[in-house]
């Protein structure tokens, strides 16, 4: 057999073999004409692929290590015998490979219509209809279905039964690739998933026949990635779309404003390396100390764990990780760049001015920022509650950005923005939505009604009015609950919340309901007020309010009219009120001559570019959006620093390339803990181990990413050659099944003689050659089918039969010709014995035995010979001559049958032709109870 | 922003219809670009097996008695002369020549066939590899010979590219706006525009607003993922006028056509048919043309029927196979029937991938029902049991003389002797949807006021209105025979535009 390939213990090819060159070498080789170079060590496949040369392929993957089990790939060699599979053959310096000739067309399209044998016949209701590798390769080979008998599975796929919230499985149209295993397996090491076999028919499952959820699987989603059919997909919903694959594929980074890296934070912080954590944060975010604390968690509302139990506490990881950066590594890597000598103006010092001005004067700009408060931080300083957020934290973090070197001028109010834009050569508007909105009672006149951001200010600088002992708080946001607990906190004795929204509608996160209500206050969901008596005030001047009605709302709607509700009849209530907080909504603090054009509640209008109406005029922030949030804000400033630096002549690099820990490539396994379930979230990230606990629950999901996309035979990179060039299409269009092969078909013509042998057998059945040798796709340990056969009693047919099913029910799965070949010789026996045969049938089973037989197309291994690899077993890639075809099981019963057949080949024929049976062992064939049995047996012959 | 992308003729939708139109228009030299949103070439069509043809050279060797004229006039009084006659004229002298052209490419066919009994041979089915059986997604073949032509002629395919928005400049058409696979948005510039993405099949509220079905419930038809109205829309949006869609009808009793290939057959034999009223609707000879029949349920009560067939029955198909075998399903005896039955009644259809697809109503249903008598039969479906007894009492009679309700040929009269009675419901289902803008014979889309909208083509599903109200399957591979020769069409027509009137 020529010269037979040593594999080294570490599976890679031992150097120095003949012909294929030390790994690190380059061999030159011709694939269909063309001159191919290609590093020692690569397959065929990886070497024409990489010139455009397309050849067919479906169990491999180029991530994953081969298998060579589906024979697509198979090729011819030039001076050598039959086909190899090329994904696991080496290339060779010298050698001449055909990917296109008849006998590859042969063996690639009756491989794939073994497969479709028991595919469903209809992509119509499929998924992943017209992404299909399956269906796309239907379309290359021309292939279907109708030749062949339809075989029924029964188990295909991942273990039926046991849905889960993420993948979603489709066992029909699993062809057993293998791939989702091998994902599983060698990509990840974890092993979750596994060749199985029940009532004699191979599938692939979860191990131990448990489902998905019971088993050791992380729900990364490597298979769904890496599975060529729609047997396996991410259950819709999941991943956001409309966005980038990029981002969509991680979607707390596709849901958090900023798109944080967080998988990767969240890998660190695991790993208890902090700085690093921090470094990556702090890419994208000017406030990570103040966004741990007070982050609106957008990411976790998009985290793909949420839907499997709960979300990872992505914001309460972050703070920990802050807390702990200690020197900040990060702030060596901040690139600063040259004095540009323009100058720029900021208004407003709160998240969002700070953070373009913090960009700006990085980029080499002179920054200013105006802000007519006392201090800087906007919101942060005069918005959210100190309860909620230490200031120490805040005025620490402006005071790291102002290292910068930016000024802050505050007390000072800017009043017109188109005369800033003549002083400055760049200005930005962020100033924030700082007026609440009129209230739609007609309380304005009164004392003790009050804004909620005007209310929410008094409380951080400690300067509440006498609020009496009812205070009266309307609207459901985030403002709404911090000003009423802020009223209870600084001692009113009764606070009361009334919101629009039914309680399972409530802006306000459910955190904080739950604490109002457990810090007494009473929440009044589903109501609005519709009137409020009023008295005049002591002091004459003006008037107060003294109580409120409110009336149940059955539902509502907010169209261009504005509010439309309807209400319960009789459902009213009376309230009596001291001071009432009116939180329904903020605006912005500007009017015509700040000299922009406004929009909605005051809002700046801007272009996608964030472009007020004045040239050079920029707006940000909660002063376009109307309120949002304080990352909404720091992302909204970066956008604004890009845009005013494009405008100022940069180059609008800068803002969002910033790097400040570089990236290695990704480590594809998951670690023991990664991902591991049952694993509660823990909100409560003390030390630590806590950290580390709540980060394993990550799971992963970027690492997707590094799964590389398929490529089609339709795909660019095939144009030049390959599949378009004369030798493709000229192939393709021969018809297989005429031409020369059909000769190998061993039964036609006078040719039961042309029957080759089998090396290594004699004529009898049992013939033990013992299992099927190590490095087999198998693994080498399926046994030799082992069918008695008593010529005087037994009926051939019938045993070919018997062994073809029990080659079928001994195939280990993995390679097409053995599962389903046996499975398809094993459906067209038993037609043949139940008097459905039909004359097709001679030629079609020599077809398909000879091909498992020499599997695919090549002589079979000697016994015993470590040459019999195929992948999988190991990670190296066999020699041209070693045998990319069936194992030795599956050889040695499609031998058996195709021998037994041909030495009683009247009996066959007459199986078929006839519908009899002389050894009168088939049931269909026995005579009907009351006619002459021994009359027809006299017709017999054998 | 990808690289800078420019052609004559942009194509939105590679499917059957897209790429033919790319390969006309290529052909005569044009620069195309074809858009496409999966990553393969030929859409819907991929599961067909082969399109309609008149006077080709197989139906000449084949001795077919059909000549365009023929066909001509049978299709414009199938259709009232409602459809454009120039159009469907034009198509069906240049189908023949579709046949050759697409050979001279290589592409093989087996042969002209009919539908059903009494459809004409007109369905030309693509040979697969290695096979002289028709099959199911044969036509996949079809769309991988114009893929390999078109990229032979320079043709510039994008996979995974969707299109968003069809620009225009000087009020004639200048561009594409795109999506890339990686999410980018960009212009693509052209003269032409060829949209072709196929109806809007998989997009159940425009299947509601524009033909009153509410799918999963009184509809149960194929949904090929992303077929969602695309092209329609974005041709609306540039002032097509709107023309009325219509569903290509076939019938479909859920959770068992799909599943269970035996039991399904079984039930769609030309047996007895009632309505839940328990009387006959139909003369059950026809139900192998799945339109009549999809449009015969469609007027009944709750727009469902049910066949009803009992032991006696079953046991002649035992004997001597099914009367109706369908070329796709081939199923041919009953030797499934306990097998399938037992998994159906397990419920297994819950186990099965195809059944996932399935709205969780539809899997909950139970269409096919057995019951030891008429009454629980009655009690099971809601079939009036009153009237149902008297149906089967006068088709019974009728199995002795002759049908004088509906002249149902007798050898499909079969009796109810006894045993086990089985009803399977039968609901609507189709295709998906069929035509949406108004196009003239040369395939320009036209505005409301009858006038070309100056470098808007369409071709395929969305614009098919030649059919009328009823999808014409007597003359089978219409379909897919309609999408390639409009394509082909509007190829050349969108580059005779550009060579003489853009320029
Ligand atoms: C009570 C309350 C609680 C909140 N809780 C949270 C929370 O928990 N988490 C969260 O993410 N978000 C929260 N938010 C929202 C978040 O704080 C804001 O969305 C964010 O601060 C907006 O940032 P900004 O920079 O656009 O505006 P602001 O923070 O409002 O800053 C604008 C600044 O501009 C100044 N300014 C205005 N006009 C002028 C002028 N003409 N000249 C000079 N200076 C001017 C203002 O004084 C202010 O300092 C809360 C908001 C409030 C009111
Ligand atoms: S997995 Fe592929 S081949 Fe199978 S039904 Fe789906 S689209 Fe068709
Ligand atoms: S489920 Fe696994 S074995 Fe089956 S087709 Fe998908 S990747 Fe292959
Ligand atoms: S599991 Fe991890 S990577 Fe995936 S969305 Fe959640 S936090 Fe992000
Ligand atoms: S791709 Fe090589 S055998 Fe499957």
């Amino acid at each position: 057999m020529g010269d037979m390939i040593s594999l080294a213990n570490d599976g890679k090819p031992a150097a120095g073999v003949a012909g294929r060159g030390r790994v690190g070498d380059t061999v030159t080789l011709k694939i269909d004409g063309f001159e191919v170079k290609a590093a020692a060590g690569k397959s065929i496949l990886e070497a024409a692929q990489a010139y455009g040369i397309y050849i067919p392929h479906l169990c491999h993957h180029p991530i994953l290590k081969p298998q060579g089990g589906c024979k697509m790939c198979s090729v011819e060699i030039e001076g050598r015998a039959g086909t190899v599979t090329a994904c696991n053959t080496a290339v060779e310096e010298g050698m001449e490979v055909r990917t296109k000739t008849e006998r590859t067309t042969h063996v690639r399209n009756v491989s794939l219509e073994l497969m479709l044998a028991s595919h469903p016949a209809d992509c119509t209701s499929c998924a992943v209809y017209l992404n299909c590798e399956l269906q796309n390769l239907m379309q290359y080979l021309g292939v279907a279905h109708s030749r062949l008998r339809r075989i029924t599975k029964n188990n295909t796929g991942l273990a039926v039964g046991g849905a889960n919230p993420l993948i979603k499985r489709e066992p029909d149209r699993c062809i057993l690739c293998g791939r989702c295993v091998r994902a599983c397996a060698d990509l990840r090491g974890v092993g979750a998933l596994e060749y199985r076999s029940r009532d004699g028919e191979a599938y692939v499952g979860v191990k131990d026949g448990v489902t998905l959820l019971e088993s050791d699987c992380r729900f990364c989603g490597a298979c769904v990635e890496v599975c060529p059919t729609g047997a396996i997909q991410d259950m819709p919903g999941i991943f956001p779309t409309g966005v980038k694959r990029e981002l969509a594929m991680v979607p707390c980074k596709s849901a958090c404003p900023a798109h944080t890296d967080i998988p990767l934070y969240l890998r660190y912080t695991r790993e208890g390396k902090y700085p690093e954590a921090v470094a990556i944060l702090r890419e994208k975010l000017t406030f990570p100390h103040s966004l741990g604390v007070v982050c609106t968690r957008k990411c976790e509302a998009g985290c793909k764990r949420g839907h499997l139990d709960e979300a990872l506490s992505i914001r309460n990881v972050k703070r920990f990780a802050v807390e702990h950066d200690g020197e900040g590594a990060w702030r060596s890597r901040v690139t600063v760049r040259p004095a540009s000598g323009k100058r720029v103006a900021v208004v407003g010092a709160g998240p969002c001015g700070l953070t373009a001005a913090w960009h700006l004067q990085r980029l080499g700009h002179e920054v200013t920022v105006y802000e007519q408060r006392e201090k800087p931080g906007g919101m942060l300083t005069y918005g959210i509650p100190t309860y909620r957020l230490d200031r120490g934290i805040v005025d620490g973090e402006i005071g790291t950005l102002s290292e910068m070197g930016f000024v802050i001028k505050t007390g000072e109010r800017v009043t017109s923005a188109a005369k800033l834009a003549t002083e400055y050569d760049g200005v930005v508007v962020a100033v924030g939505a700082q007026a609440g909105s009129p209230s739609f009672l007609d309380v304005n006149d009164c004392a003790n009604a009050i804004p909620g951001v005007a209310f929410a200010r008094m409380a951080t600088e400690d300067a509440l009015p006498d609020m009496g002992a009812f205070v009266t708080v309307l609207g459901g946001g985030s403002v709404a609950f911090d000003c009423a607990r802020g009223a209870k906190k600084a001692g009113a004795a009764q606070v009361r919340l009334i919101c629009l929204e039914k309680r399972e509608n409530m802006l306000a996160d459910d955190e904080e309901i739950e604490e109002a209500l457990a810090e007494g206050i009473e929440i009044y969901s589903g109501m609005n007020c519709v009137a409020c008596e009023k008295g005049a005030a002591k002091d004459g001047t003006g008037s107060f309010v003294k109580s409120v009605t409110a009336v149940v709302v059955n539902s509502f709607a907010f169209g261009p009219q504005g509010l439309s509700m309807d209400t319960e009849p009789g459902s009213e209530r009376v309230f009596p009120t001291d001071t009432l907080v009116y939180a329904t909504g903020q605006r912005i603090d500007l009017d015509e001559t700040f000299g922009l054009e406004l929009g909605r509640a005051n809002s700046v209008k801007t272009d996608e570019k964030l472009a007020a109406s004045v040239p050079g005029v920029f707006a940000a922030g909660d002063a376009v959006t109307g309120t949002k949030s304080v990352v909404e804000a720091v992302a909204m400033g970066m956008e604004a620093a890009k845009n005013v630096d494009l405008w100022l002549g940069g180059d609008g690099t800068g803002v969002f390339d910033e790097v400040y820990l570089e990236r290695g490539a990704n480590d594809a396994v998951l670690g023991d803990g990664c991902g591991k379930r049952p694993a509660a979230r823990s909100e409560d990230i003390c030390d630590c181990d806590a950290a580390k606990a709540e980060t394993e629950r990550c799971l992963s999901c970027h690492l997707r990413l590094d799964i590389p996309k398929v490529r089609f035979w339709g795909d660019a990179a095939f144009k030049k050659r390959g599949v378009f060039q004369g030798t493709a299409g000229d192939a393709m269009q021969v018809a297989p099944g005429d031409a020369a092969f059909k000769k190998r078909g061993v039964f036609q013509g006078d040719g039961m003689g042309e029957m080759q042998d089998v090396p290594g057998r004699s004529g009898a059945m049992q013939a033990d050659l013992g299992n099927t040798g190590p490095g087999h796709a198998c693994g080498g340990d399926v046994p030799i089918v082992d069918i008695g056969f008593a010529p005087e009693t037994d009926c051939p047919v019938d045993t070919a039969r018997k062994i073809a099913a029990q080659a079928a029910a001994l195939s280990c799965g993995k390679c097409v010709l053995c599962r389903d070949g046996m499975a398809q010789a094993a459906a067209i026996l038993s037609d043949d014995v139940s008097g459905k045969g039909e004359e097709a049938d001679v030629e079609l089973l020599g077809e398909i035995l000879a091909l498992v037989r020499d599997g695919a197309g090549l002589l079979p291994p000697e016994p015993g010979a470590s040459g019999d690899v195929h992948g999988g077993g190991g990670d190296g890639l066999a020699g041209p001559s070693a045998g990319s075809g069936s194992c030795r099981m599956a050889q040695s019963a499609a031998g058996d049958i195709l021998e037994l057949l041909s030495s009683h080949r009247d009996e066959f024929y007459g199986h078929i032709l006839r519908k009899r049976c002389t050894k009168q062992v088939c049931e269909a064939y026995r005579p009907v109870q009351g006619e002459d049995r021994p009359r027809r047996q006299r017709r017999g012959r054998d | 922003m990808g690289k800078k992308m420019e052609a004559d003729v942009i194509v939105i939708g590679g499917g059957a219809s897209g790429i033919t139109a790319a390969v006309a228009a290529a052909e005569k030299d044009a620069s195309v670009i074809v858009i496409e949103k999966g990553q393969t070439t030929g859409g819907a069509a991929n599961m067909g097996m082969g399109f309609f043809a008149v006077e080709s050279k197989y139906q000449k060797a084949q001795m077919v008695d059909l000549t365009k004229e023929a066909a001509f006039r049978f299709f414009m009084e199938y259709t009232h002369w409602r459809v454009d006659a120039r159009l469907v004229r034009r198509y069906m002298e240049q189908s023949a020549d579709t046949i050759d052209w697409v050979e001279s490419m290589g592409l093989q066919f087996l042969g002209a066939y009919k539908y059903f009994e009494k459809s004409f041979p007109t369905w030309h089915v693509v040979k697969t590899q290695g096979s002289n059986a028709p099959a199911e997604r044969a036509a996949s073949n079809l769309f991988r010979t114009l893929t390999q032509r078109a990229e032979e002629l320079e043709v510039e395919i994008c996979y995974n590219t969707k299109a968003n928005k069809i620009l225009f400049e000087d009020g004639r058409v200048s561009g594409v706006e795109i999506t890339t696979a990686d999410g980018e948005t960009q212009d693509a510039l052209c003269s032409a525009v060829i949209v072709a993405t196929g109806g809007f099949g998989d997009n159940p509220k425009m299947i509601k607003d524009n033909m009153g079905f509410t799918w999963g419930e009184d509809l149960h038809s194929f949904r090929i993922p992303g077929v969602v109205g695309d092209g329609l829309n974005m041709m609306w949006a540039a002032g097509a006028a709107k023309s009325q869609p219509v569903m290509e009808l076939t019938y479909t009793s859920p959770g068992v056509t799909d599943v269970f290939k035996t039991l399904s057959e079984t039930m769609r034999q030309p047996g007895l048919m009632v309505n839940l009223d328990g009387l006959r609707f139909i003369n059950e000879e026809i139900m192998n043309n799945t339109v009549y029949t999809g449009n015969a349920i469609s007027r009944q009560r709750k727009k469902v029927a049910y066949t009803i067939i009992d032991d006696s029955i079953l046991d002649g198909y035992r004997a001597k196979g099914l009367d109706y075998i369908t070329f796709h399903h081939n199923v041919k005896t009953v030797d499934k029937w306990e097998d399938e039955l037992k998994k159906y009644l397990a419920g297994e259809v819950e186990e099965s991938g195809l059944s996932a697809l399935h709205s969780k109503e539809q899997r909950e249903k139970m269409c096919l029902v057995v019951a030891d008598t008429l009454e629980e039969l009655c009690e099971k479906t809601g079939i009036s049991v009153d009237n149902l007894k008297k149906t089967i009492e006068e088709y019974n009679e009728a199995s002795t003389s002759e049908d004088t309700r509906f002249f149902k040929p007798h050898r499909y009269i079969k009796p109810l002797r006894g045993g086990k009675l089985y009803a399977c419901a039968h609901y609507p289902a189709g295709y998906g949807s069929l035509g949406g803008v108004v196009v003239n014979d040369k395939m320009e889309v036209l505005d409301a006021d009858g006038f070309k909208i100056p470098g808007l083509y369409s071709c395929g599903t969305d614009a098919c209105g030649i059919f009328g109200d009823s999808y014409c399957f007597l003359l089978p591979g219409n379909t897919m025979g309609f999408a390639v020769n409009s394509g082909r069409i509007a190829g050349y027509e969108a580059l005779d535009y550009v060579d003489n009137e853009w320029a």
